[in-house]
């Protein structure tokens, strides 16, 4: 089995400049499109805000300190987060199983479930957000069933709170999560289940020993990208939390094209991008500690 | 020890799958020590499974590989650092413990899969192509290796190889598979010396299979006109003018020394082909008539290609075969 770690320095520098030929169309759109609007950020985060004319001369850390002081803020930072992490729970645990059964099935509906789960990818984020307003609306089906049934006499408040986005975000971005688990599940060989099926593992014990810390890789990845879409949705939060119900990226969108308070919009921005790489970090550093282990 | 062999796609992956409960058969009944197993769980089985891609837990230690088997019988955890260290000595990897699969070369991947199939004292050992992905010269190693491991532990052991010299060289019973059927169960040398049908004979050992007709009986000898009227003579009984098939073993052909008297079959014929192989030449003979046979013979003497030299074999040596419809072998 070839080992990368075992080339010799020669081959090793020979593929680091095919590998840099290769990535730098991409590295070159990244710089352009990504790193330096986000690097722009940075000096206009530090501009004072006056009311009516817009960013002011001079340096402040207000709007950092504001970000990190105020209530307000705070809140709805901790708000973002714990959404983004509530919905990555729930979809690997949604998605976990779906992505096994799909990873493992050799059903010939194999093929269609697996259309069936990417087929909300291929509908516009909007309309799939206006379905779940349908759904969820304080007249909406969920609602009127709920109270044909006789579970509840009042509605419940599915929207513009906490419990709608959760569910949209969830919904949405459940394709993603499995996905990526399929892809790692499909690469766990068989055969090692098989292995331990005959050395007097049960069903159970073979998940739990074999197939489960086989796809961790899977399921931090999987997690990571789910994370970060969350906690960057614009269209959703702002469209099922309406505009009271606020998330970190319908606050920087306020702040940026309604209020026209750029600075403080910068300052949010980039404390959310900060936010973001420290998790994307500590996700890969995991996976390199499970892989070092394993 | 059992060995299952045929050529790729005959099935015995599948046999040895089913043994282990990994695949259900579709009819028949799989016993072990005489108790049906048939819809028994793998898990339930108690055997040792080597794989041919050796399926090593790639996120355990080769300790915890080891121990894996006697984790799930709840084996106490003084036992297991007893126990597991025996597997690995067994199969000379001392030291070895915390390593993890991929440190390891195939070889040695190789012996974890078996210490970690035999360190639960299965009640049959399964292998499936131990031997396919290792280098020839460790091949041979390992060859020797499984047959002590196998003799020391007393294990019934059941593998699959599509290499005929490995199973004649490991086991002590070779059943010869085609297309999900056995055709041939025996002895090494049973198997090798009186092949069942052309199939057997064509796939164990190397070959020359002959066409001939009967023409009549000297006693315990039958007659036989090869192709382009090459008299033979065989051991065996047939009514004159049937078409029958003959084996005759490569090695078997004696080249250039004088015939004792006595011997059955014995030919002027050119030599069309000598490759030098090591230990042997291999010969491709020409007989008066047109009909070729390959042979082999000791490398001391050699024959230069275009040469006339003296061939014979014995009746013993003409394996009298059955006549088979489909002659694919």
């Amino acid at each position: 089995m070839p080992e990368p770690g075992r080339h010799s320095p020669g081959v090793h520098r020979r593929w680091d400049l095919a590998g840099l030929g290769l990535l730098s169309p991409l590295l070159l759109l990244l710089l352009f499109a990504f790193l330096l609007p986000i690097a722009t950020l940075i000096p206009t985060s530090l501009r004072p805000y006056i009311a009516g004319t817009g960013i002011g001369e001079g340096l402040t850390l207000e709007h950092y300190v504001k970000a990190l002081t105020d209530g307000f803020y705070l809140e709805i930072i901790l708000r973002t987060v714990v959404l983004g992490l509530v919905v990555t729970l729930l979809t690997l645990v949604v998605g976990y199983p779906l992505a096994y059964v799909l990873a493992r099935s050799t059903s010939r509906w194999r093929h269609w479930l697996m259309l069936l789960v990417v087929f909300p990818l291929l509908l516009n984020l909007v309309v799939r957000t206006f379905g779940w307003i349908a759904l969820l609306a304080r007249r909406g089906l969920v609602n009127q069933w709920l109270m044909g049934l006789g579970l509840t006499e009042e509605p419940v408040r599915l929207m513009f709170n906490f419990t709608g986005l959760l569910i949209g975000l969830t919904h949405i971005f459940l394709p993603f999560m499995v996905l990526v688990l399929v892809a790692v599940i499909q690469n766990i060989p068989r055969e090692v289940e098989d292995a331990a099926r005959t050395l007097g593992a049960g069903f159970w014990s073979v998940f739990m020993r074999v197939t489960l810390p086989l796809s961790v890789p899977g399921i931090l990845s999987g997690s990571i990208l789910v994370f970060v879409l969350t906690i960057s949705a614009l269209v959703t939060p702002r469209l099922l939390g309406g505009p009271t119900y606020k998330v970190m990226s319908t606050l920087i969108y306020e702040q940026f094209l309604q209020l026209l308070n750029w600075p403080a919009g910068s300052a949010m921005a980039v404390v959310m991008t900060l936010i973001v790489l420290a998790l994307i970090l500590l996700g890969t550093r995991l996976a390199r500690r499970w892989e070092a282990q394993a | 020890m059992v060995a299952l062999v045929g050529p790729s796609g005959c099935g015995k992956t599948t046999v040895l799958r089913m043994i282990a409960g990994l695949i259900e058969p579709d009819a028949g009944q799989v016993l072990i020590g005489g108790t049906d197993v048939t819809h028994a769980p793998a898990h339930k089985r108690n055997l040792g499974l080597v794989f041919q891609s050796y399926a090593l837990f790639p996120h355990l230690s080769v300790f915890e590989n080891v121990a894996f088997g006697l984790r799930r019988r709840r084996v106490p955890e003084a036992e297991i650092r007893r126990r597991v260290p025996q597997a690995l000595a067994l199969v000379r990897l001392e030291g070895f413990e915390s390593r993890f699969p991929r440190q390891l070369s195939g070889g040695q991947q190789q012996r974890v899969a078996l210490a970690r199939a035999v360190v639960t004292e299965p009640r049959v050992l399964l292998l499936d192509e131990p031997l396919s992905n290792l280098d020839a010269s460790l091949r041979d190693a390992m060859r020797v290796e499984l047959r002590r491991l196998q003799q020391s532990l007393g294990i019934t052991t059941v593998f699959v190889t599509h290499d005929q010299e490995e199973a004649l060289t490991l086991s002590d019973r070779v059943a010869v598979m085609r297309a999900g059927r056995i055709e041939q169960v025996g002895a090494p040398q049973e198997v090798y010396e009186r092949p069942a049908n052309a199939f057997v004979a064509g796939f164990v050992g190397r070959t020359n299979l002959v066409d001939a007709s009967v023409e009549g009986a000297d006693g315990a000898l039958l007659r036989l006109s090869g192709p382009g009227g090459v008299p033979l003579r065989a051991r065996g009984a047939a009514p004159p003018g049937t078409r029958v098939r003959l084996a005759l073993r490569h090695e078997k052909i004696r080249l250039g020394d004088a015939p004792p008297t006595g011997a059955a079959n014995v030919h002027t014929a050119e030599v069309a082909l000598a490759a030098f192989a090591g230990a042997q030449w291999h010969y491709v003979l020409r007989l008066p008539g047109g009909l070729e046979l390959q042979a082999e013979a000791p490398s001391d003497a050699a024959h230069p290609q275009g040469a006339q030299v003296t061939v014979w074999w014995t009746a013993e040596d003409m394996i009298l075969l059955p006549a088979e419809a489909a002659p694919d072998a």
